[in-house]
């Protein structure tokens, strides 16, 4: 399935690089996330619980980063694998800059696969839309608590 | 990790008592804890209906039930229709008119059946295929079931037997 | 496939199931009717770990009214409140909306509360209980709070209720005197769930000037909604075919369908306007009657 979106953020483009590659950052804001360390490819290894009502699971997987071109471009690669099924993610983001905010365009190509595919296909799309939501809403507020120094310094340069 | 549950409940007519994990299904308690095989698996979501049988006088798929959950009352299955060996009406309409013919959908059909026709005594055609759409059969493409259910419905109204 | 394995406990009492749900939190899921929970975990989608069976609570009065409208207790199947003379008479939307879940089979055991909480946006008491302005009696072991049908759903299979509350009864409103109701949905069999589906209720005056309006739809977004643009639309107007066509592109703006196996996104938003104008139109037809005005 194909999901893409759009999300401003009040900082530079630098800053917003940074938290969206912050380990700190993620495991508090990726829905669900259990735990998140980096590996020895430049990518992370990601556990997450996710689920809709009774129907929860644990998932395992890698988040790799690549074509990076700081700090406008990077790609991530990610799969991961649990009881109910497998997911795979290509998701293209695009940073750019307009006046001092900057917008993050993000393209997604998702595979699902297994039980949740099979029996859950009529809900996946939306849940992972809903799922996309709340990650920029946790970003954006993990963003201002710990960047509000920044800011002000982005504003003054 | 689960406790055993001790379950009693009455299945045709005869009180069982037993001890099962809470998650057995009804279905599979009334086909392996008690040997009744007539009621059959098919789906185990309750969409095809072969697993009908009676909770209370109502049909209900024995797939989506726990078996824990039939503690204290009274299950029919499709053993209970016949007596000694004698067809019931509804039975026998069955084997006049072929309404059957691998008979894997039969016993859900005839549970199904039987409590509609004690709801709605003389059915229209439309109404008897309305009521079959809970049950899904592969082999008679379902004219021959309606068939039965007329005849059923009829000699039941004649009065031919006080057995349905 | 068969359920993993649970702990099992039988709730004596409302009270006693909330006691159970605060010891146990989220790996405890209520257990009424089990018509989806148990499918899912047969599937083993869902394993709880802890179960709370609440279908054998003995107790009064089911289904009650009241002067707003019927307060249905939670644990009631779907088959007693749609032989409800109650419901059939103040709620008659309700009644040709529960004929249409799944088989009698199914009804014969899944509970109205039930059906609620599990908020499947294709099913048709989701989409009741917004249409009729339900409120939901919640209650946990810490109390009990009110908590509006529009308030309640937030997406898929997911709903504002906590992990250690459950829903005790819902009041579903009488919709206005002399009111008309209608009723559409589409499967490809019957008993399926809806690709799309469209319930009205329209008041009119003794002009044939609408008075009310309340438009649900079910199958096309995350959660049931309400066409509150073409609800407006209606409202003050004098109804007309034209009227109704014209209020049920406005549906438009509620629909955020999904292609699936089942259905693309443009026949969802198609069809739930076609199903609108239906509704409208059987909803009017039916406020006209009960006013003894031609047609």
């Amino acid at each position: 399935m194909k999901l893409e979106g759009t999300a401003d953020f009040p900082y530079c483009a630098a800053d917003v690089w940074k938290a969206l590659h912050d380990i700190d950052i993620l495991t508090k804001t990726i829905p669900g996330c259990r735990s998140m360390t980096a590996n020895d490819e430049g990518g992370y290894v990601i556990a997450v619980s996710l689920g809709v009502a009774a129907i929860k699971g644990d998932y395992e997987g890698t988040l790799n980063v690549t074509d990076v071109e700081f700090p406008t471009h990077y790609m991530l690669d990610g799969s991961g694998a649990g009881q109910p099924g497998y997911v795979s993610v290509h998701v293209d983001c695009q940073l750019s800059t307009n006046e001092s905010a900057t917008r993050l365009t993000w393209i997604c190509d998702a595979e699902v696969g297994g039980l949740i595919a099979g029996i859950g296909g009529r809900v996946t799309s939306g849940i992972s839309k809903f799922m996309a939501k709340q990650f920029f809403k946790a970003f954006e507020q993990e963003m201002k608590n710990h960047f509000e120094e920044l800011t002000n310094v982005s504003d003054d340069g | 990790m689960s406790e055993k549950q001790k379950i009693s409940l009455n299945v045709n007519g005869s009180n069982y008592e037993r001890e099962i994990e809470p998650r057995t299904l009804l279905s599979d308690f009334i086909r392996q804890d008690i040997d009744l095989t007539g009621t059959h698996v098919g789906c185990e979501h309750g969409i095809c209906g072969s697993c009908t049988v009676l909770l209370d006088g109502l049909p209900v798929r024995s797939c989506l039930t726990f078996a824990v959950q039939a503690e204290g009352r009274l299950v029919e299955t499709v053993e209970s229709l016949d007596s000694d060996g004698e067809l019931s009406v509804l039975q026998n309409a069955f084997w006049e008119h072929q309404g059957l013919q691998c008979g894997f959908c039969t016993p859900g059909i005839l549970m199904s059946m039987k409590a509609f026709l004690q709801e709605n005594s003389s059915p229209s055609r439309e109404e008897i295929r309305d009521a079959l759409s809970g049950n899904l059969c592969r082999c008679t493409g379902y004219h021959d079931i309606v068939d039965a259910v007329v005849a059923a419905a009829a000699a039941s109204q004649t009065g031919e037997a006080d057995r349905t | 496939m068969k359920p993993a394995n649970f702990d099992y406990y039988r709730a004596t009492s409302l009270e006693h199931a909330c006691e159970l749900l605060s010891q146990h939190g989220d790996d405890a899921k209520i257990l009424a009717g089990g018509q989806s929970l148990i499918a899912a975990m047969n599937f083993r989608l869902a394993r709880p770990p802890v179960l709370i069976d609440i279908s054998n609570i003995d107790g009064p009065n089911e289904i009650v009214d009241e002067d707003t409208g019927v307060r249905i207790k939670a644990t009631t199947t779907q088959r007693t409140a749609e032989h409800s003379p109650s419901v059939r008479n103040r709620l008659p939307v309700l009644a040709a909306a529960i004929e249409n879940i799944a088989h009698f089979q199914i009804r014969n055991k899944g509970t109205v509360g039930g059906s609620i909480v599990n908020a499947d946006p294709a099913s048709e008491l989701p989409a009741m209980s917004v249409l009729l302005d339900a409120e939901l009696q919640v209650i946990s072991a810490s109390g009990e709070q009110i908590i509006d049908a529009e308030d309640f759903f937030i997406t898929y299979m997911t709903t504002a209720l906590q992990s250690d509350e459950v829903v005790a009864s819902v009041l579903f409103k009488e919709p206005p005197t002399n009111s008309g109701w209608g009723f559409h949905e589409i499967a490809r069999r019957a008993g399926d769930f809806a690709m799309a589906g469209s319930a009205a209720i329209i008041a009119l005056d003794s002009e044939a000037i609408c008075t009310y309006a309340s438009i649900a739809l079910f199958g096309v977004a995350a959660t049931p909604v309400r066409a509150k643009e073409a609800e407006a639309a209606l409202v003050g107007k004098n109804v007309s075919d034209e009227l109704f066509e014209k209020a049920a592109l406005l549906v438009a703006d509620v629909v955020e369908a999904e292609s699936d196996v089942h259905a693309s996104e443009e026949y969802r938003g198609n069809v739930a306007r076609v199903l609108t104008v239906r509704a409208l139109k059987d909803a009017c037809d039916r406020s006209k009657a009960a006013l003894g005005l031609g047609k």
